[in-house]
């Protein structure tokens, strides 16, 4: 249990929001309708640095006073670039249940740094707030967000027909599960290949 | 014209914070009615904690009381909620309070009246619900009124220290209406 540090990769570091730097960097995401719907449920629009800052001050005071939810930067190791953001929000303590948001935003960056991080929040989860189930919501729409959520051993639970709507057509929302029993056998696979 | 929000069996009417609210604190402390509405632990509430709860009821959320057509009597609550207006969905929620009227058609009844509302007014695309694996009845009840069957959340409750699952069922406006001709 002591010895490998949950927040320091080989290639991201997972680490505090700062909400007077990340602030603008998250600005520049917020024109992607998949990370806006993590820090806003009004009316789709880029978000100003500004109000993302005091967003972020207020979400970080909530969540150290009542531990509800637990928020990340994901910052490249070497050089502290932010790259990406996750959150584990709507826990549910005594059913050891959590939902996880997962942001990365560069394309090139969603297999190396992306996956690497991805392991990071999943072993946080699972070893840190000893959920035994993670799950996640999302539109059928975000293929990279798919494709690493499948990767990493979590299973298609619920299509939602129909749930969503994107340019101009509706499209299924999804609910991804992965449970501590088949996180720690895919740990053990990954051991001995 | 046809009421709104009236169907065979019950209506769908306001609360009375001073009639209702002995059944409502009564059937709080049904643990087993409150193990079938709710996930989360169960939690015992005062009389005067559930009349702030009725008087609070309105802004965003629909909730609804069912009384029965025959005799007024409050059995019970459904609501819609959540609402996500582009993608033009919500998500309902029922309890049958009283048990009297438990497996007698009460419940599909206001959920008749309650679709009829969210499709026909409301104009939704869908409706969606989450129900326990251990619901059988309300399952059997909900693909009755048209939901289908949508997927299964594994283990997402623990409880008597077992692990229990949750379904989503949702219908579709189109569904819905292919139901009423």
């Amino acid at each position: 249990m002591i010895g490998k540090s949950l927040y320091i990769g080989e290639q991201v570091d997972l680490s505090a929001m700062d909400p007077e730097k990340d602030a603008v960097t998250f600005s520049k995401w917020s024109v992607d309708p998949a990370f806006f719907r993590m820090m806003d449920e009004g009316f789709f629009r880029q978000l100003p640095a500004h109000e993302l800052k005091k967003k972020l001050e207020e979400k970080m005071k909530k969540a150290d006073e009542k531990h509800d939810n637990y928020y990340f930067a994901i910052r490249k190791h070497d050089s502290n670039d932010l790259v990406g953001y996750a959150a584990f929000i709507w826990l549910r303590p005594s059913h050891q249940v959590g939902a996880l948001q997962f942001y990365i935003a560069d394309a090139e960056n969603w297999q190396t740094l992306g996956q690497e991080a991805y392991q990071m929040i999943l072993r946080y989860g699972f070893m840190e707030l000893s959920l035994n189930r993670i799950e996640m919501f999302l539109p059928g729409n975000q293929e990279k967000l798919i494709a690493l959520v499948e990767k990493n051993g979590f299973l298609r639970e619920i299509q939602m027909r129909e749930a969503s709507f994107h340019e101009g057509k509706f499209v299924d929302r999804l609910v991804y599960g992965l449970l501590k029993s088949d996180y720690k056998k895919s740990l053990a696979e990954v051991t001995h290949a | 014209m046809r009421k709104l929000f009236e169907g065979d069996l019950v209506r769908l009417a306001a609360y009375d914070k001073e009639k209702d609210v002995e059944l409502e604190a009564k059937w709080v402390r049904d643990s087993d009615y409150m193990r079938l509405l709710d996930d989360m632990p169960g939690s015992l509430y005062s009389i005067k904690q559930v009349q702030e709860w009725i008087e609070g009821i309105g802004g965003d959320q629909g909730f609804y009381a069912i009384r029965t057509l025959a005799d007024d009597k409050y059995i019970g609550t459904i609501s819609l909620g959540g609402f996500a207006w582009t993608d033009r969905n919500a998500w309902v929620g029922i309890g049958i309070g009283d048990r009297d009227y438990w497996g007698k058609g009460y419940g599909s009844d206001a959920m008749k009246v309650l679709l009829h509302y969210a499709f026909t007014e409301l104009n939704l695309h869908r409706v969606n619900l989450s129900v326990f694996s251990f619901n059988e009845r309300a399952i059997k009840s909900y693909e009755k009124s048209g939901f289908k069957y949508e997927g299964t959340q594994r283990e997402a409750i623990y409880k008597e220290d077992q692990r229990w699952d949750i379904i989503t069922m949702g219908i579709l406006q189109s569904e819905w209406q292919a139901m009423q001709e």
